[in-house]
């Protein structure tokens, strides 16, 4: 048998608002044409200087003076429905979003919020308690406020929930628990029928749902309707009730309006935290893990003029998943970008998801030596990418090639380490070289234009030759390429007064010019 | 009073040598068992093994190595350590001279070659190279590196940005590298030899003169270790023997016999 859990959002629109603004005073949401606005919700604080849901706006204002009105906004109520649904998916393999349309009307006690079976689950997560536990705190730390309840059916679930965002004792009902016993003494209202019904309801001394269910049901079908004993069916598991199942996208997008005008990129942290965790849920979703996130920092319209939004991208040498993590990535990248205008809102797109590999804990304690590089090598070069940027974070390859600075090549940090091809030759090379070697002058270049036959160049005092010369001729066959010159030069090592020990060597062209390509470190 | 006899027999106990109660007892004098790290890299190189405490480098802490000129065998001194690391499987990690710096310096471009890598026996894939723009990063990049467990080595050339600023980050630095037992080396300039380090081990390095004027060898003046100061530094053949020859040849004697360039129509030719 399966367990349904409701997470029933009371009064969303208000939450988002109270969220994004993160203001302490009375606060409320309003709705209707743009000439008369009507209050749709408001909280406690405005509650308690007099305003109520239907109430005008201008009259509400004259209540409370400090009161913040904000426009309702269906399109953000569905985004932050289905970015909570795709949250919701690494607890449950069926979401359901409730209700399905957003309301319509001054639904003062309107709630949205999801449906998740959660029956399967439950041995997974360690039991009943430790999953809604779980599931609460993640709430918490996305900034929402929920009511949560269960049931074995969907519909009493949810009646479950909404009544206790009322406020109203109500039981969880368990696996072949009392269900009908749990739902009698509910009020009519949480039934959410409109209000001809519910009033019609009322004239006939009918105040809880135990009450219309006791009325005989050919009756009531035919007074108010096949849909509503229907749902009254379903509600107690009489008739079955297939929910319209979530389907989780393959790309993850989520934004969050910033409370205040943001101009130092670090003060971004706390937003980008909560879509990170958002990220997180649904990764875990997924069982998958992003390589590349991009986060996009809107701007204010200056005037009539578009600004131009910011995009920071993270790219990470490896799927990640973990929120913590990815914010500590974050935190380093942040550092070397800077705002050109304030942000006002900042959303996170996630395009491809990559296979994410979780690492095994072993069995056994771990012993002193075990070397486990695998997982803090990947984890050091992710944050220094993060920082310095891929280019500055590399590995050398040696390649088999008698042109010295070609032996050479830079290759980006790989994820697992491979073997170096080369076998290692008897002749003495440099532990440091120059890549692009360095002119060297003779003492003599000043006088005349061409240094002389026999004379040794100087750096850092006269050089004095120990070993050499070594004859390089190659690379004919890259004749076409500018890059990759063709190389004839007599190598040498040298020592000058100051002990340096260098690799030069000379041009056996003309101009026959000495260079210094490495330092025997 | 006490007679001479019961001043005989109030004679103390020797101190425990070597082996028996090894760590409880500090001695000062002597520098193989003033070693407070518990391990040590030999550093391949015996007369240099027999001054450092411990017998060799010690892991899990900070390494000054203080140089001017590049080239005069400072990374061969740690090729030996290096080389034990690689063969052990543990990674290693360089943070290459800053790209930008107050001088225009050569080491700015500078790569190592992995050819002598692999020659040196340090296998170059085991290795990760950062180079850094500024010193900010530079000293970011070695900290972060130390904070990762199971590094093997870690080599880092640092500039000196003042007395007071490098004390406080090196000490840092020193801290980091106490959670884990990897070698740390930070190569410095010259000039910091006389403010103070936190370092446990500090060492001069310059090319040694020799009977004539061209430096054969590497000398290794020990600044500060744990016990009793060294007074003269210690000589070390880093590069081949087959260089310290008389040093009097001219270009013209070593090219004398060379090979002539080869040319397609001399050899047609005969």
């Amino acid at each position: 048998m399966s367990l349904w859990l409701a997470l029933c959002l009371p009064a969303l629109p208000l939450q988002l608002a109270a969220r994004a603004m993160q203001y302490t005073g009375p606060l409320a949401i309003t709705e209707g044409p743009r000439e008369r606005p009507l209050i749709a919700f408001c909280n406690d604080l405005a509650r308690a200087a007099g305003v109520v849901p239907a109430m005008k706006l201008a009259a509400a204002q004259a209540l409370a003076r400090t009161l913040a009105a904000v426009p309702r906004d269906p399109d953000h109520e569905r985004d932050a429905l289905h970015e909570l649904a795709c949250w919701a998916y690494q607890f449950s393999a069926q979401v359901t979003i409730h209700p399905p349309s957003p309301l319509r009307g001054y639904a003062g006690q309107g709630r949205s919020g999801l449906v998740l079976e959660t029956g399967g689950s439950e041995r997974l997560f360690g039991g009943r308690s430790e999953l809604h536990r779980r599931i609460r705190r993640g709430l918490a730390s996305l900034g929402y406020r929920a009511a949560l309840g269960y049931a074995p059916t969907p519909r009493a679930a949810w009646l479950i929930g909404s009544a206790r965002a009322s406020g109203l004792p109500v039981r969880d009902v368990a696996v072949d628990g009392p269900l009908h016993a749990a739902l009698a003494p509910l009020p009519l209202a949480t039934l959410e029928w409109d209000e001809n019904t519910t009033h019609a309801l009322g004239a006939l001394g009918l105040a809880t749902i135990g009450q219309v269910l006791g009325l005989p049901r050919d009756a009531f079908a035919r007074r108010f309707g096949a849909d509503r004993l229907d749902l009254l069916d379903r509600a107690l598991g009489l008739q079955p009730d297939p929910q319209p199942a979530f389907s989780l996208p393959a790309r993850f997008f989520a934004r969050v309006e910033l409370p205040a005008d943001v101009t130092q990129s670090g003060q971004l942290m706390f937003p980008a935290h909560r879509l990170l965790r958002s990220l997180e849920g649904f990764l875990r979703g997924h069982n998958a893990g992003a390589a590349e996130l991009a986060f996009t920092a809107h701007h204010n319209p200056r005037g009539a003029r578009p600004v131009v939004p910011t995009r920071i991208v993270l790219a990470l040498a490896a799927a990640e998943r973990d929120a913590g993590r990815l914010a500590k990535l974050l935190a380093e990248r942040l550092t070397r970008v800077s705002l050109p205008e304030p942000a006002v809102e900042l959303s996170l797109a996630v395009e491809r998801l990559a296979p994410f590999q979780a690492l095994n804990a072993s069995l056994l304690p771990p012993s002193r030596d075990s070397v486990r590089s695998g997982l803090d090598w990947l984890q050091l070069s992710e944050t220094l990418h993060a920082r310095l940027g891929s280019e500055r974070v590399f590995q050398l390859q040696a390649v088999d090639d008698h042109r010295p600075e070609h032996a050479i090549r830079i290759v980006p940090l790989a994820a697992e380490r491979a073997a170096s091809p080369i076998a290692p030759t008897a002749r003495q090379r440099p532990l440091l070289i120059l890549p692009a070697p360095q002119p060297l002058t003779c003492g003599s270049e000043r006088q005349r234009s061409e240094p002389q036959q026999d004379e040794l160049p100087h750096y850092g005092g006269e050089l004095v030759l120990v070993a050499g010369p070594e004859r390089i001729e190659a690379g004919w066959w890259d004749c076409g390429d500018p890059h990759r010159a063709t190389v004839h030069r007599d190598y040498f090592v040298a020592r000058n007064p100051r002990g340096q020990t260098l690799w030069i060597y000379r041009e056996l062209k003309q101009p026959r010019r000495w260079y210094l390509h490495g330092f025997f470190c | 009073m006490i007679g001479a006899r019961q001043l005989a027999a109030l004679t103390p106990a020797p101190l425990p040598q070597a082996g028996e109660g090894k760590f409880l007892i500090w001695h000062a004098d002597d520098p193989a068992l003033s070693a407070t790290a518990a391990e040590c890299a030999s550093s391949g190189f015996q007369c240099l093994d027999a001054e450092l405490p411990g017998g060799g480098w010690p892991q899990g802490q900070l390494i000054e190595l203080l140089h001017d000129d590049p080239g005069i065998g400072e990374l061969r001194l740690l090729v030996p350590a290096l080389a034990a690391q690689a063969r052990a499987g543990r990674a290693c990690v360089w943070i290459l001279p800053c790209e930008r710096g107050p001088r225009a310096d050569p080491l700015q471009q500078a790569l190592p070659y992995p050819p002598a890598l692999v020659e040196a026996g340090i296998d170059p894939s085991c290795n990760i190279f950062v180079r850094p723009a500024v010193a900010r990063e530079a000293w970011w990049a070695i900290e972060q590196s130390l904070r990762a467990a199971h590094l093997g080595a870690l080599i880092g050339w640092l500039p000196s940005a003042g007395a007071h600023a490098d004390f406080r980050a090196l000490r840092r630095l020193h801290l980091l590298a106490q959670r884990h037992c990897a070698l740390v080396f930070v190569i410095r300039p010259s000039l910091c030899a006389g403010a103070p380090s936190p370092a446990v081990l500090r060492l001069q390095l310059a090319g040694d003169g020799g009977p004539h004027a061209h430096s054969h060898k590497l000398a290794v003046k020990i600044l500060k270790r744990r016990g009793r100061p060294l007074i003269e530094p210690v000589t070390l053949q880093v590069h081949p023997e087959r260089w310290n020859r008389d040093a009097t040849a001219s270009l013209a004697a070593l090219t004398a016999a060379t090979v002539k360039p080869w040319r397609l129509a001399d050899a047609l030719t005969g």
